[in-house]
């Protein structure tokens, strides 16, 4: 009960591997959701069309949120949920390898709690990963559930 | 004039005396003589008849009228007297004499009436008529004398001739009393003299019922008449000669005025000739002009056109002239308010009209007017001349429309250009985005495999690894730097002072911050002041000083400057280090992109600093250039301008 899930949405297979060996790495043992596109992570999130029937009231601890997707792009999956009350202050990082000023502003604007720019050096990258699943894991207290 | 006056009068104051000493019984001597009696009277007629003739020659309208009738009066006398002379003593002899006395009365008396009837006719036939009638009864006196009324009676005048002659002296007097008046009224001596004559005839007739024939106070009265008749021809002479003299004067002074005219009219003839060949000259000059030129009245009314003005409007001069300016215009009132500025301002300049002409073209114009006046100064008219301004008109009409062209190609022009900065954007976000996923990748398992299978790999497996990782990595670098590179042309310039000094001891903190480690000598300028962007003469600084701060890694005593230097009038910004230097033989290879004159494992970097920094100075509309001497240091230097670089 109440495991913590890591929601991870990212369409690019290798930089899933790489993202769930480091947290491996790291010993975050949490279950890893991997959506490969804004739909999934949107279905998957309010128990809707492939997700359909899960329940929706079990929202995962931290949403992983890559920018560039197919189908829904991560700007578009971040405004729904936050436009959505049961969504609203799920935390979101955005994990996303776009240096660009604009997403940066954009992604704070529509409410992201956080922007880590993913590093092409692998170390970087699972010490950035360790951080953050220590951070918004362990450290960070989150919204309470309704009971 | 006065001598024969004075003598006249002094005549005439003789037989007065005469005649009372006459009466009074003095002068009773008593001599008989015929001959000397005829001599005097006959004297005495012809002086009539002279006198006569002198008076029917007067001036003077009055003047003529009475000389005429005097004149007359004279002949009368004149002829009688002349009959009487030739009479011997008897009714005849002093029939005569009283008849010439009343017909002489008869005239002078007349004067009071001077001026009734036609003159002109008048003076044709009544002296003839008078000498004719005279010499008749002159005739019938003497030859049938005996038909007449008795003049002596018993030694005595008869009542008759007492009448006769008391009648002719009323009419004298009353004659004598008009001359004076005349005499008063204009001062004409003339009527002096005929007024004294008048009073000397009225004496004799009034005395002559006292005379006694042959006695002394008669021959007395003789002289004294044949004296005065003389003085009167006397005076008449010289009135005569006195006019003749006149006459030559004005005769003389009128030629003399007659040559000074003619000499003026010779020389008017000869400034109007010059005036006309002025003008003539001034109407070439009006007809040669291409330009419409036209004289307009204060009514608004053409008065004069020239050859240009009859071209553009279509009508002849004649068809011009008098018709009302505004009405060749194809805005009347337009042309209306115009010359009414004119009359007002005294002139209009450059006034914009278009002109109709009679078969419906139109020429577009500016009209030039300006006011001319006459010598008092009033507004005489117009003058007003027009320019052509068609082939203005044309041009400007043709630059507006390239200009319009013009903004149209800018503004396509400006869209393609953003349309292809937008395509370039969108190029560089996903590039970035899209090139480090898989190099990610690359990195990321090189690295996995690194570590979870080192136990797998030998010393040159892991070796091949990390050099596949290097790779990875510098790719990232490179992209990156490309990337910035790029979007340095495309970011908008924000110029404003900016201070290099500051700006270069900001970027040694940073070097220094990111390794505290090392220790390097900063030479900065206090003030080093440049018009630019902030940021871009950031990266400039940051680049430069990074550089020395790489090269000079290996020396012992690194030394960083940065200042300005004059170059070629304007100011120069340098920095300068102490390290590694370069060959200057490939100083050109410096700023070309990724050309590198150190390997890598000597000193780190992807080549694209420099590039950077040429781009931004350039952009800047400056230069960027570089000393250096291998082993010895380098020295790179920049110039900034205050405008835009043309091409940026």
């Amino acid at each position: 009960m109440n495991k913590k899930t890591i929601l991870l949405v990212e369409d690019n297979a290798d930089d899933v591997e790489l993202t769930r060996r480091a947290l491996k790495k790291n010993n975050i043992l949490n279950d890893l959701v991997v959506a490969g596109d804004g739909v999934e992570a949107i279905d998957y999130l309010f128990g809707t069309g492939r997700y359909a029937g899960r329940q929706a009231e079990e929202l995962p601890t931290v949403v992983l949120l890559d920018l560039k997707l197919p189908k829904l792009d991560g700007m578009e999956v971040l405004r729904r949920m936050r436009d959505d009350e049961r969504t609203k202050y799920l935390p979101v990082v955005i994990l996303t390898s776009s240096k660009e000023e604009r997403d940066l502003v954009n992604g704070y604007k529509l409410g992201a709690n956080s922007y880590i720019r993913k590093p092409v050096d692998f170390i970087q990258f699972t010490s950035a990963v360790e951080n953050l699943g220590l951070y918004w894991l362990l450290l960070n207290e989150p919204l309470p559930r309704p009971a | 004039m006065r001598l024969f006056s004075l003598a006249l009068a002094g005549v005439v104051a003789l037989s007065a005396v005469t005649f009372v000493l006459g009466f009074l019984g003095w002068l009773q001597w008593r001599m008989e003589s015929e001959p000397l009696h005829s001599t005097l009277e006959a004297g005495g007629g012809l002086a009539a008849l002279v006198v006569g003739v002198f008076l029917l020659r007067k001036d003077g309208e009055r003047g003529q009228w009475k000389g005429l009738l005097v004149g007359c009066g004279f002949f009368g006398m004149g002829i009688l007297d002349l009959f009487h002379a030739a009479a011997l003593p008897g009714h005849g002899f002093v029939l005569t004499h009283s008849a010439a006395g009343l017909v002489g009365g008869v005239f002078f008396a007349l004067t009071w009436v001077a001026g009734v009837g036609r003159y002109e006719s008048l003076k044709r036939w009544l002296p003839l008529a008078v000498i004719s009638c005279a010499g008749a009864f002159g005739l019938w006196s003497l030859f049938l004398q005996g038909t007449l009324p008795p003049m002596v009676a018993d030694g005595e005048f008869t009542a008759f001739a007492k009448t006769l002659n008391l009648l002719a002296g009323a009419l004298f007097a009353a004659a004598a009393a008009r001359l004076l008046l005349d005499y008063r009224l204009t001062g004409n001596k003339d009527y002096l003299l005929l007024f004294l004559m008048a009073l000397l005839f009225a004496m004799a007739s009034l005395t002559f019922q006292f005379s006694r024939l042959w006695g002394g106070q008669w021959w007395a009265w003789h002289m004294e008449r044949l004296a005065a008749f003389l003085f009167a021809i006397g005076w008449m002479t010289k009135t005569a000669m006195d006019n003749l003299a006149v006459r030559a004067e004005v005769e003389n002074r009128l030629g003399e005025a007659n040559r000074l005219l003619v000499l003026e009219v010779e020389e008017r003839r000869r400034a109007w000739e010059e005036l006309r060949r002025a003008g003539a000259y001034n109407r070439s000059l009006l007809e040669a002009s291409l330009d419409p030129l036209v004289t307009i009245g204060p009514d608004g009314k053409i008065t004069d056109v020239n050859a240009a003005t009859e071209a553009v409007t279509g009508f002849a001069r004649e068809e011009l002239i008098g018709t009302d300016f505004s009405d060749y215009f194809t805005e009347p009132d337009k042309a209306k308010a115009g010359y009414a500025q004119a009359f007002k301002e005294g002139l209009v300049r450059d006034y914009p009209l278009e002109v109709r002409h009679r078969e419906g073209s139109v020429t577009p114009v500016l009209y030039n007017a300006t006011v001319y006046r006459d010598e008092e100064g009033r507004v005489a008219g117009l003058f007003a001349a027009a320019r052509d301004v068609t082939e203005l008109k044309r041009a400007e009409a043709k630059i507006r429309k390239l200009n319009e062209e013009l903004e149209q190609r800018v503004i396509e022009r400006t869209a393609q250009l953003e349309a292809a900065n937008r395509e370039l954007e969108a190029f560089s976000y996903s590039t970035s985005h899209d090139l480090r996923a898989p190099l990610r990748s690359i990195d990321g398992f090189s690295q996995a495999l690194l570590e979870d299978y080192s136990g797998s790999l030998d010393a040159k497996g892991k070796d091949y690894l990390r050099r596949v990782r290097s790779s990875a990595q510098r790719m990232s670098q490179l992209i990156d730097d490309l990337l910035g590179l790029s979007r340095l042309s495309r970011v908008e310039m924000h110029r404003a002072e900016v201070n290099l000094g500051a700006l270069a001891r900001a970027v040694a903190l940073e070097l220094q911050k990111a390794e505290p480690g090392r220790k390097v000598n900063f030479s900065i300028a206090e003030e080093a002041g440049a018009n630019g962007d902030v940021r871009l003469l950031r990266i400039v600084l940051g680049n430069l000083m990074g550089n020395a701060w790489k090269f000079t890694s290996r020396h012992p005593a690194p030394r960083i400057e940065f200042g300005t230097v004059e170059f070629e009038g304007k100011a120069a910004y340098f920095v300068r280090d102490n390290g590694a230097g370069f060959d200057p033989a490939y100083a050109s290879k410096l700023f070309s992109p990724f050309q590198r004159l150190h390997p890598a494992s000597e000193f780190p970097g992807t080549g694209i600093g420099l590039v950077t920094v040429q781009r931004i100075v350039r952009r800047h509309g400056g230069e960027v250039w570089a000393e250096g001497e291998v082993g010895r240091g380098a020295t790179f230097y920049f110039t900034l301008s205050r405008k835009e670089a043309a091409d940026e």
